[in-house]
């Protein structure tokens, strides 16, 4: 096999195995291949599902050759973070309280994705509960960063932000409660969607608070993000979040002209609220300008201060979530690590007129972007004030939050982070794109724009591109 | 409220490691702030702000 195929998007590797010039037993073989070549360096996964996912590929195949192609994530290997609950294998939120925890039934967007003809991979590396954080106390170790593995690639969706951009698997899942999408994706260098509340169900994914939780495509392209949504997007009447927008076209943007495109640019987020490190902001302003050279018309724009979102955030998700764990935390609290305990324990504390509170503030901040997005078709700013920070560091306390992710879940509508460019010690930088509710295609239109233009997609992790290049050797 | 955070995580019934009480009570503190900056008088005339709603029939 061409061993570049690792690097393929999904839209490229799904036209290769619909015109039949590439098979999915031999795509899913170099995948497994590759994570036994790799993850030893990157730990991203925590099951790798070999028989299970080549029986899948075996299918894939029988049914492509007898002419019944189900579309393109057909025969495409996916992983999925550890919260996705998958019948009769463990799903177990990276802690040793769900290690034996062994699903009858699929998830429904695990569903969805055998469906739509999609290989399940693995399962892949998580902070404990969607929550934790890089922890060295868990049974598994944290996944790390392929751009330097002394660094953190992020979390929560840890694991399915390295292994797309280590190119171990082409597309992953991911979860977002308050920004464990577009963390990972940003300090990984991919793609990543924390779509509209509501548009992916979260039904049989580990919960972690009700009101903000999203489920989510992570990948190399917004393109391949589409793609995965395409499938994803199904009202589901078992998540009482979830809607039925009527159809839409992810992918109806792609590739097209974002002339006349009005982009609001929330500069106090980045340039007063939060202090942003220099490569960043000159990474924002390059794109930016970019972006108007390109037609988009831009207007600086202003919200609530990134604080507000950032409060009431943490005030709903920590009490939602102490809920969720109460009873285990009080039974076998020794069985969490440390950070999931101390996060998940704070959230006890929390007055009930308080959590109210933030959910009446919540309305106010929503109507107050839908204002501002009257005149404005997107939102921008910065996904981190940062480049990756070092492994195993505790991100939630000392000093700002690196993440400028929280407002959109508060606001529920999609949010895209995608990478502009790459820091001079040769980091992914990351831009948020933020849009109304269900306007999720406009946000992935965007953001496959910003790929093109600022031409980012052809650099990869230097331990990935060696590993290729010896692969190539030892075939030669 | 005068008992400290680990009486009233007790009370709760949760027992915390001593050596992660300071990182607990620092999240405390920091919630006890955001929830500060969302107390005060609001105009009912914008009520309600929360609410349940059923699904459609």
């Amino acid at each position: 096999m061409d061993t570049e195929l690792h690097f393929h998007s999904i839209a490229a590797l799904s036209r290769l195995i619909r015109t039949r010039q590439l098979s999915p037993v031999e795509l899913t073989r170099a995948c497994i291949a590759r994570v036994k070549a790799l993850d030893g360096q990157l730990d991203s996964f925590i099951l790798l599902l070999e028989a299970a996912a080549l029986a899948e590929a075996q299918q894939a195949e029988a049914e492509i050759a007898a002419g019944k192609w189900r579309g393109p994530l057909h025969g495409i290997p996916i992983g999925l973070k550890d919260i996705y609950n998958t019948a009769g294998i463990a799903t177990t939120g990276h802690s040793a309280l769900f290690r034996d925890h062994v699903p009858q039934e699929d998830a429904t967007s695990v569903r969805l994705l055998r469906e739509a003809g999609a290989v399940m991979l693995g399962k892949l590396a998580t902070w404990e509960f969607a929550i934790g954080g890089s922890s060295f106390d868990l049974p598994w170790p944290p996944a790390r960063n392929p751009w330097d593995t002394a660094l953190d690639p992020s979390g929560s969706s840890s694991g399915s932000g390295a292994a797309v951009a280590a190119g171990l698997v082409p597309g992953a899942m991911g979860s977002d409660t308050g920004g464990s999408i577009r963390g990972p994706a940003a300090w990984c260098g991919i793609a990543g969607l924390k779509p509209t509340y509501g548009l992916i169900s979260r039904r049989g994914i580990l919960p972690l608070s009700f009101s903000l939780d999203h489920a989510g495509p992570m990948c190399w392209t917004a393109e391949d993000c589409a793609l995965m949504m395409q499938a994803l997007a199904q009202h589901d009447p078992l998540d009482p979040g979830s809607t039925d927008p009527g159809p839409i076209d992810f992918s109806a943007g792609i590739g097209g002209s974002i002339a006349g495109l009005r982009i609001g640019v929330v500069r106090h987020f980045f340039e007063t609220d939060v202090a942003c490190e220099p490569e960043v902001l000159a990474a924002t302003e390059a794109t930016l300008q970019a972006l108007q050279a390109e037609g988009a018309v831009l207007r600086t724009v202003s919200l609530a201060p990134f604080g507000e979102y950032n409060a009431l955030c943490s005030l709903v998700s920590r009490s939602e979530s102490y809920a969720i764990h109460e009873n285990f935390l009080r039974e076998s609290p020794e069985l969490y690590g440390e950070y999931g305990r101390v996060r998940l324990m704070g959230g006890a504390l929390v007055r009930a007129a308080d959590y109210i509170n933030a959910q009446r503030q919540r309305a106010r901040l929503v109507a107050e972007a839908a204002a501002v997005m009257r005149d404005v078709d997107v939102l921008v700013f910065p996904t981190s004030r940062q480049t990756a920070g070092k492994l195993g560091e505790d991100s939630m306390i000392g000093g700002p939050q690196p993440f400028f992710n929280r407002a959109f879940n508060v606001l529920g509508g999609p949010a895209l982070a995608v990478c502009n460019g790459f820091s001079s010690a040769g980091l992914p930088i990351s831009l948020q794109i933020g849009g109304r509710p269900f306007e999720d295609a406009l946000v992935l239109k965007l953001g496959d724009a910003v790929e093109r233009i600022m031409a980012t997609r052809g650099r990869r992790p230097a331990m990935a591109v060696e590993a290729v290049a010896a692969e190539q050797g030892a075939a030669a | 409220m005068t008992d400290t955070t680990e009486e009233r995580l007790e009370a709760l019934g949760l027992r915390v490691p001593a050596k992660e009480m300071p990182k607990l009570v620092a999240l405390v503190g920091d919630l006890e702030k955001a929830a500060a900056s969302m107390r005060g008088p609001r105009p009912y005339g914008q009520e309600p702000l929360s609410g349940f709603r059923l699904p459609r029939p």
